[in-house]
């Protein structure tokens, strides 16, 4: 499972997830996600259009991020989810963060898409991993 | 297709690397029979979550263990079970979790017997003997 990351204008970050957001996923992206939603941004945009499968642990870590972002009063949605997924995700009740790069015309506006694979690899700065250690969400899925 | 070449049986131990393992060959194995990507999902969601369960919560000890997971296909319908040898545990027991409740309040654990349970048509729990049993139900369109 890889993250990465993009700065947009008005301090908005949008994080791609690719690959598998299993048990393996999780361990690998979690710290880097969450960094992210400690409020040094005002909008987060999670890019799900790459994640083959989100497991009851990789819903549980989106919820954990939304539930983050909020806390911080940071927008978060999560972005063009495959219909499987999406599917889970309703079950889960996060269907109300859940967009679809039609219902976001600023994105559009950007050319996010299409431009995806040639992102860096996300690295979240020490000061949003030392926040996200700091108030962390605990729990499990 | 014959009796057994729809029929799928692994055998993963209690360790998170297995889980992996055993969702990938599932996966593959469906994948070869073109059934559906939501078939694919339930099959992949239900073998993490029952290991996952049975590696945190299952056992006492720190001993080598054994999970069977079985998949079948029939024309219409995939059938995987996924059996253990780990304390009796019936996880249709759990409550459904608050999934309407605001954010804030929202309880991040508890979700993967409500997403089985949502992705799924049927779903069965049986202790047999000293084995927890869970069978898993979904009707597919067309055959396998």
């Amino acid at each position: 499972m890889q993250l990465e990351y993009r700065e947009l204008e008005n301090r908005t970050c949008l994080l791609l997830l690719s690959g598998n957001l299993d048990v393996q996923g999780v361990m690998e992206v979690e710290d880097g996600l969450l960094a992210y939603c400690q409020g040094r941004h005002r909008r987060v945009r999670v890019d799900l259009s790459e994640t083959g499968f989100a497991g009851s642990l990789g819903i549980g870590l989106l919820l954990r991020a939304i539930k983050t972002a909020a806390a911080q009063g940071v927008d978060i949605l999560l972005w063009n989810p495959s219909p499987v997924v999406a599917i889970a995700l309703d079950i889960a009740g996060l269907s109300p963060f859940i967009r679809t790069s039609r219902d976001d015309p600023q994105m559009e506006a950007k050319g996010v898409e299409g431009s995806l694979q040639s992102w860096p690899e996300a690295k979240p700065t020490d000061t949003e991993r030392s926040n996200h250690n700091e108030n962390a969400i605990g729990g499990s899925s | 297709m014959s009796d057994a070449e729809n029929k799928l049986h692994l055998r993963i131990r209690n360790a998170y690397a297995e889980i992996t393992r055993g969702a990938a060959e599932v996966s593959r194995w469906l994948k070869t029979r073109n059934a559906p990507a939501s078939a694919e999902y339930l099959a992949v969601l239900a073998i993490e979550e029952q290991a996952t369960n049975c590696i945190k919560y299952g056992y006492d000890d720190a001993a080598e263990h054994v999970i069977e997971i079985e998949l079948s296909l029939s024309g219409e319908e995939m059938v995987l079970t996924v059996t253990d040898d780990g304390h009796p545990f019936n996880p249709l027991n759990a409550p459904p979790p608050d999934t309407g409740s605001p954010i804030e309040d929202r309880p991040v654990g508890g979700l993967g017997i409500h997403l089985l349970r949502g992705l799924s048509d049927r779903i069965q729990y049986e202790r047999l003997g000293d084995r927890n049993r869970l069978a898993i139900h979904k009707a597919i369109a067309g055959p396998p």
